[in-house]
């Protein structure tokens, strides 16, 4: 196996087959943006990523190599009972080894991990960001905008747009953010023009809450619906900020927010930071959408509560929905089996967007598969578990997740 | 808003635990020292009915396996710990003439949760010394301490009085500081958080011991590797201390250094340790369950090591062999890293950045082996060395984390 990882070679920006297979991603993210599935169209393609990647990208190639390994010396346990023939990458790969199928010359962007206990950041490569735009814009469209989405980007129909008030850094100040990529990328989609059109209330050391209040008050006072996003860290920075002051935003105002708070000094439940937003600006939870991200991904997964809203349909379950261009499998970690629905286990995500570097990926949280939704339970109380050697890697690091800023997705 | 009916119940089981005192500072350093053998003889006897009850209660309530709590219990209990106390008593007892010993009026023991049986030695030592003892265990894991109580209190209640148990969790501020409050010894197992936490809250004049978290190491050298039969049998013993507790203990191996250029290589060395030695095992001595975050610890651990090197992976254990990669540390649960080595002056200097947390060094082969892996070790590196096989079953004797043992249940006067 290692001969073979020797002989791999990167793939020229103009190879006929990434050609073909990024033809072949946009499509379906193109037929899954009008509202249909095609699931076995997705299995496909997400099949031929694999092959393609293992040949191409080498700890994929190893790692498909020990997977084989492992099935000729145990054909009846492990991978065999997988949904998908091919290993999954666990995210770790990323903060240690280079995770691309073509040379660092010709990154344009490497989205960086906030950081581990270790110090290692994960560090996902890019030498071309269009299907990542192509996918982030397809699941806004549906999750967040949808009631702009219909008009919007096209010449044909003034574009509509709403306020913008970002909880996060500008993409300036953080190149190596994916969430910075994806926030500026959103504010130039569907930001409103103007002085007020997007506010940036996010400083380097925490929330600007002068520009925050500024934005929220005008927004009130002209009667502009506005979107606040950023991360779940900075709305609560932001509550603190804030102090007794409440805003009642205008009909329409809505609310993403991302990221947990695994390792950090203040923890909340999910619940109870939706119900701090929602008192706080006066929109209903319904306008109040997580989103679910990662470096090692090109694409996100976002509650569907707003997109149910405006279609004036009942509330739904809150669960995180899968776009069709992804496969999300809760897996048992020690045999990859997937679990039945409903009961915990590991997520693994299958990316068609992550064409240059590798599509299936192994996270570390804990979800649980509710239909065709995933609910997210982060990691679980006190990650380090019995046990004493990750509490002596933390220590050994100098001081833990705690004393980070505010966290990148990779901390979803 | 803290439960007063609990502090009110804690204060008052202190007092009584302290109240106890008297009676155990009344009988002689021998009678406590065989109550102590006598209940740890019972824990340890599977016929014996509170031995069973034990096996039934410790396997739900640490989800080992009952072949490893059964294992646990006799390899930490044993027959002859009235004498081996007295012994370590005895290795430690000041000999400066004109020095008074005076026991602790109660001691607090604020145990962890990863390895039930290290509340034995923790309880026993202050308890033979005539320190009463408040154990605070963790709220998902106080029935080993509870199980030692009750057989303590079977064999002489006048011991068995003086230890009492309580059990609140980590974020109860208000019955720590009650507990605190009522004693004038600590002694805290647990994270080096946890520990400056305890320690910046107590008054000057209480006594305090910490024992952070730590991890093992083993050092399989050139000698132990000459032959095939020699590798195998280090194999063995390594698997021992690797499986013990599932590998959740501050003594488990998390790293093994095999020297390079044996008979057996390294990377041969990893796959006999797994597919041999660490499969035997899984048989005979079977891993608990898996909870689903560790699992997702070891699917990246594991899918690292099988992406970095090679991995040898089998029901419930896995071995990475990494060559000359870096340090790092698994979850537990049997996943142990193999990397390559040198002699004792190369492992000194991969060790030297775990410092204090290097808790257990096995080294295989004979005792000179030892010595020159003893002499080798630099800065803060002060591990206990043993022979591998023999990592997770230190005994009674020794000191604790390098210091005297009953240091923080004793004060001495000096008479001048």
């Amino acid at each position: 196996m290692s001969d073979a990882v020797g002989e791999l070679r990167p793939v020229p920006r103009d190879d006929p087959q990434r050609a073909s297979l990024a033809l072949r991603i946009a499509a379906l993210i193109d037929v899954v943006a009008t509202g249909k599935r095609d699931d076995a169209r997705r299995d496909a393609l997400l099949d031929d990523l694999c092959a393609w990647q293992a040949q191409h990208v080498a700890p994929y190639a190893r790692l498909v190599g020990a997977a084989q390994r492992r099935r000729e010396a145990r054909p009846d346990a492990g991978i065999a009972a997988t949904r998908s023939a091919w290993p999954a990458l666990p995210t770790d790969v990323f903060r240690m080894l280079r995770v691309a199928t073509y040379d660092a010359q010709q990154d344009v962007r490497v989205f960086r991990t906030s950081g581990t206990t270790s110090g290692a950041r994960g560090a996902h490569a890019f030498r071309d960001l269009t299907l990542y735009e192509h996918a982030a814009r397809a699941s806004a469209d549906a999750a967040l905008f949808p009631d702009l989405a219909a008009r919007a980007g096209t010449s044909a129909t003034p574009k509509r747009t709403m306020r913008f008030i970002v909880l996060a850094p500008r993409e300036e100040d953080a190149p190596d953010s994916s969430l910075s990529f994806m926030l500026a990328r959103f504010a130039e989609w569907y930001g409103a023009p103007g002085l007020h059109g997007v506010t940036y209330a996010f400083v380097h050391d925490g929330i600007d809450a002068d520009a925050l209040r500024s934005a929220l008050e005008s927004a009130e006072r002209d009667a502009a619906a506005v979107a606040i996003l950023g991360t779940s860290f900075a709305f609560v920075f932001a509550d603190e900020a804030l102090g007794e002051r409440r805003f009642t935003l205008p009909v329409g105002s809505r609310v993403m927010q991302t990221g947990g708070f695994k390792g950090r000094t203040r923890e909340l439940a999910p619940d109870a930071i939706r119900t701090m937003i929602a008192a706080r600006y006066g929109v209903p939870e319904s306008h109040i959408v997580a989103e679910y991200g990662m470096t090692e991904l090109s694409s996100q997964l976002y509650e569907s509560t707003l997109a149910t809203a405006l279609r004036g349909e009942p509330d739904a379950a809150r669960m995180l929905e899968v776009p069709g261009w992804m496969r999300a499998t809760v897996v048992d970690p020690e045999t990859l089996a997937p679990m039945p629905d409903g009961e915990v286990g590991v997520l693994r995500l299958d990316d068609a967007a992550n064409l240059d570097s590798v599509c299936a990926i192994q996270t570390s949280d804990l979800a649980r598969q509710n239909g065709a939704g995933i609910a997210l339970l982060g990691r679980a109380p006190g990650a380090v578990p019995r046990g004493c050697s990750l509490a002596i890697e933390e220590a050994l690091a100098g001081g833990g997740p705690a004393e980070r800023a505010l966290p990148d997705r990779g901390d979803a | 808003m803290p439960d007063a009916d609990a502090i009110a119940a804690l204060r008052a089981l202190a007092t009584q635990t302290r109240e106890a005192g008297a009676t155990l500072r009344a009988l002689s350093t021998e009678e406590r020292a065989l109550a102590l053998g006598r209940a740890a003889a019972r824990l340890a006897d599977a016929d014996d009915p509170l031995g069973a009850e034990a096996r039934v209660m410790l396997a739900a309530a640490t989800e080992h396996s009952a072949a490893m709590v059964d294992w646990a219990l006799r390899t930490t209990l044993l027959p002859d710990t009235t004498d081996a106390l007295l012994a370590l008593l005895e290795a430690w007892r000041p000999r400066a003439r004109g020095l008074v010993a005076r026991p602790a009026a109660l001691a607090a023991i604020v145990l962890a949760g990863n390895v039930f049986t290290a509340g034995f030695r923790a309880v026993a030592l202050p308890l033979l010394v005539g320190a009463p003892v408040l154990v605070k265990a963790p709220s998902s894991d106080d029935t080993f301490p509870r199980l030692f109580a009750r057989a303590l209190s079977a064999v002489d209640a006048r011991v068995g009085a003086a230890l009492g148990v309580t059990t609140f969790g980590r974020a109860d501020d208000a019955l720590e500081s009650a507990l605190l409050e009522s004693v004038d010894s600590v002694s805290v197992y647990g994270s080096d958080a946890t520990l400056q936490a305890i320690r910046a809250q107590l008054a000057p004049n209480v006594a305090f011991a910490g024992h952070g978290h730590g991890v093992g190491a083993a050092y399989i050298p050139f000698t132990a590797l000459e032959s095939p039969e020699s590798a195998v049998e280090a194999a063995n013993q390594l698997a021992l201390d690797i499986a013990a507790y599932d590998q959740r203990g501050c003594l488990s191996v998390q790293v093994v250094f095999v020297a390079r250029f044996g008979r057996v290589a390294p990377r041969e060395f990893a796959r006999m340790l797994a597919d041999d030695a660490l499969a035997a095992l899984a048989r005979s001595l079977p891993r608990g369950a898996l909870p689903v975050e560790t699992g997702a610890l070891q699917l990246q651990w594991r899918g690292l090591g099988a992406v970095r090197g090679d991995l040898f992976e089998g029901d419930g254990f896995a071995v990475a062999y990494e060559s000359d990669g870096p340090l790092r540390f698994g979850p537990g649960y049997r996943n142990v890293l193999v990397l390559e080595c040198g002699d004792a002056r190369e492992l000194a200097q991969r060790l030297a950045p775990l410092g204090v947390h290097l808790k257990a060094l096995g080294v295989a082969g004979d005792a000179a082996q030892r010595a020159e892996v003893a002499r080798a070790l630099v800065g803060a590196l002060a591990p206990r060395i043993s022979e591998v096989g023999a990592m997770q079953t230190p005994g009674l004797a020794g000191p604790a984390d390098g210091v005297d043992p009953f240091a923080p249940f004793v004060r001495y006067l000096a008479i001048d």
